[in-house]
């Protein structure tokens, strides 16, 4: 095989998932929804505060937009994240940016219609994406090409996943060989006549006469009755309810 | 040398009309009615006698029965064959003549190899496809039978009293007669029984041993004792009486679920029956790949070994839709993924030891009872594991420590992970060579010049 046609294979196969593939978009109809920036941790200046208030008043349109930060948590990332949200938005659309500094981790929140687009999936590849400027400090970087990249998928874009790609592409690499050779296992292999093949291919004469079945004796074996009690099916409890807590929502975070 | 009646030039038996025919003036004859006309120190009923080729490298010997030249030995592909005198052998009692001819052998294989997209093109060049060669394989043919009294036992449940179940129990006693006829296996030892076994023969079409039936084809010789298969063949039979016997009514009637029977050889004949060989040697000389037809039923079995490029370029174009559906449907955090890369080295891993180990059977034989016979296995030359998997360590050992040092990077998982798959797929390599070694076979050697000189 020419080497230039298995290089070009290679290459095309890797550069699929760049190629643009639209993605959902929200409906923009409704723009009443808050901008809010915590940064009780205090990790932003003020003028950072301010260019990234500007950054989110675009992301208004689609949902709440939040960034919060702070070390004075002790719960985890996730928990406190959700319980956050929806203490202030209960199930509103929205998206929350949290950086935790007592686990040391940033995470994607979302709600509602944002949640539509900003999955779990998503909010996971945005903080792959962004978590080295935290790991830097430069928290300021960190939340503005998170919200860049939120608005990028809100507004119907995509956004770049390359170490994915080379991923997915090599498991997809390793599935396909082992395809093939499960192929070639299956079809080389020399196989031994059955036995039905051989003995069809015989002269056999088989009779059997003068079958006599006496009896010589009786067994007999412990084998106890087994109880039938069989046993009702429940009790019928109700598992409905909870006292109201938000099972709605989700999101993603990174280490930093 | 079976001579024209009508212009004394060779006859040959032609598969299609199942006569012997005259090339030249295309007379042809009943095989079963044509004299054969020769000098009684020649032949007599019980033997029969043809020009021998030795093999140098192998040690094979061929019989011709006509002018023609052996210039290439079957088994092991040399071109060192050394015409030897007329030697006689003891006639068979039965052959099964060829009944498809070479064009159609030619077919059966190429629709064989049809199947396989990965044959490397050698292997149904016109050139090896010439080399397609009729040859007469000795087989010996076993009769086995049981005929008396038979006592087995049997135990039916009868009844439950409280916590107790009755079963009652039988003795079986009855008459029986069976008979196998036709359980037949080959005399050489180079006709490995991998192949021959695959290969069964319908030995209801077998007819009384004549001569002219050999004319245009080759003969080889047996090396192997005739007994060397006679606990199989009882083991077939029995096994297929036990069956017989469970299934009769009145033994299920009785609870007789395991009866017990054992069916012996009791005579043994000797047969030809006709093959087409082909014999392939490997790019690199060191192995040789075998296909053979049956020439009665055209059923034919071949070494089929891979073409990596081929295996590449097919991987390829399946991993793309393979690569979109992953894409689209999936997404695995680095870490993980550095995990599933791990589990994917240790499948290959795994299939990579079992392939080493079944190489190791098939290329010692461990299973060929008619060669470890002629051999007595004396030689072991196991290909060595390690060779095959350091790949796949060396990946899992590189994501262990990465999965272990939990680095808050994702680039160390990615990193790791794409060095782990790109080591599976350079291992893939390795398979696909191992499964060439495992359809392959040793180029054989003779015995007496000691040591492998392909080694």
């Amino acid at each position: 095989m020419n080497k230039k046609v298995f290089l070009v294979m290679v290459i095309s196969l890797l550069l699929i998932p760049f190629y643009n593939i639209r993605a959902d978009k929200v409906d923009s109809s409704v723009s009443n929804y808050e901008i809010l920036i915590e940064d009780d941790a205090d990790l932003l200046t003020e003028p950072e505060e301010k260019k990234l208030q500007d950054k989110m008043e675009s992301l208004a349109q689609y949902g709440n937009i939040i960034l919060k930060t702070t070390n004075s948590n002790n719960m985890s990332t996730q928990s406190f994240a959700k319980e956050y949200y929806h203490n202030s938005f209960e199930n509103s659309s929205g998206t929350l940016f949290l950086i935790d500094m007592n686990n040391r981790m940033i995470y994607i929140f979302s709600d509602g219609s944002n949640y539509n687009i900003i999955t779990n999936a998503k909010a996971n590849i945005i903080t792959d994406n962004i978590y080295k400027y935290a790991s830097r400090g430069d928290y300021y970087s960190c939340a503005y090409n998170a919200f860049d990249q939120i608005n990028t998928l809100l507004s119907g874009g995509k956004i770049s996943e390359p170490m994915r790609h080379i991923s997915n592409a090599l498991i997809a690499i390793f599935i396909a060989f082992l395809f093939n050779f499960i192929l070639v296992l299956s079809k080389t292999k020399i196989k031994r006549a059955s036995t039905n093949e051989v003995l069809k291919n015989c002269d056999i004469s088989f009779n059997v006469s003068n079958i006599v079945g006496k009896k010589t004796g009786v067994d007999r074996v412990y084998s106890p009755v087994e109880s039938s009690s069989g046993g009702s099916s429940g009790g019928g409890s109700h598992s409905s309810g909870g006292g109201g807590g938000h099972s709605s929502g989700g999101g993603g975070g990174h280490r930093f | 040398m079976i001579k024209c009646p009508n212009c004394a030039a060779e006859l040959e038996f032609d598969a299609k009309s199942q006569n012997v025919e005259c090339p030249y003036c295309k007379s042809n004859f009943n095989p079963n009615e044509l004299d054969v006309k020769v000098s009684k120190a020649e032949e007599s009923n019980d033997t029969y006698s043809g020009k021998s080729y030795m093999c140098s490298s192998c040690g094979a010997t061929l019989l011709t029965f006509d002018e023609t030249a052996i210039t290439f030995c079957s088994y092991c592909g040399s071109q060192a064959m050394i015409e030897s005198k007329m030697i006689r052998q003891n006639a068979p009692d039965y052959i099964i003549p060829f009944s498809k001819t070479r064009e159609e052998c030619i077919e059966s294989y190429k629709k064989l190899l049809s199947k396989s997209l990965f044959v490397p093109k050698y292997m149904k060049s016109d050139v090896t496809l010439s080399k397609f060669r009729g040859i007469y394989i000795p087989y010996t043919i076993y009769k086995l039978s049981y005929d008396g009294n038979c006592t087995n036992n049997g135990r039916k449940y009868s009844h439950r009293r409280g916590d107790y179940v009755y079963y009652d129990k039988y003795e079986i006693t009855s008459d029986v007669d069976a008979k196998y006829n036709g359980i037949a296996y080959d005399l050489r030892s180079n006709f490995y029984d991998k192949y021959s076994f695959a290969i069964p023969y319908n030995y209801k079409e077998v007819k009384e041993f004549n001569m002219n039936y050999l004319s245009g084809f080759y003969a080889d010789t047996k090396d192997v004792d005739s007994d060397t298969y006679i606990n199989d063949a009882e083991k077939i039979c029995t096994s297929d009486s036990v069956n017989r016997l469970r299934s009769n009514k009145e033994f299920i009637k009785y609870g007789c679920n395991s009866p017990k029977i054992n069916i012996k050889v009791s005579d043994k004949k000797t047969s030809m029956y006709p093959v087409y060989f082909l014999a392939v040697r490997s790019k690199n000389n060191k192995y040789i790949h075998y296909a053979v037809c049956n020439g009665q039923t055209g059923k034919c079995v071949a070494d089929i070994p891979v073409d990596f490029k081929k295996y590449i370029l097919f991987s390829l174009i399946i991993a793309l839709p393979i690569f979109l559906v992953i894409n689209s449907l999936l997404l695995i955090l680095p870490k993980n993924i550095c995990i599933f890369s791990c589990i994917c080295a240790l499948v290959s891993m795994i299939i990579s030891l079992a392939q080493a180990s079944t190489i190791n059977k098939s290329h010692n034989h461990s299973d060929d009872l008619g060669y470890k016979q002629v051999t007595n296995n004396k030689k072991k030359n196991d290909v060595k594991k390690f060779k095959y998997i350091s790949k796949q360590l060396i990946g899992i050992i590189v994501g262990i420590i990465t999965i272990i040092i939990n680095f808050v990077s994702d680039i160390y998982f990615y990193g790791a992970s794409i060095i782990i798959f790109s080591l599976i797929i350079w291992a893939f390599r390795d398979l696909v060579e191992e499964h060439n070694l495992l359809v392959s076979s040793k180029i054989p050697q003779l015995e007496k010049r000691g040591g492998d000189e392909h080694e």
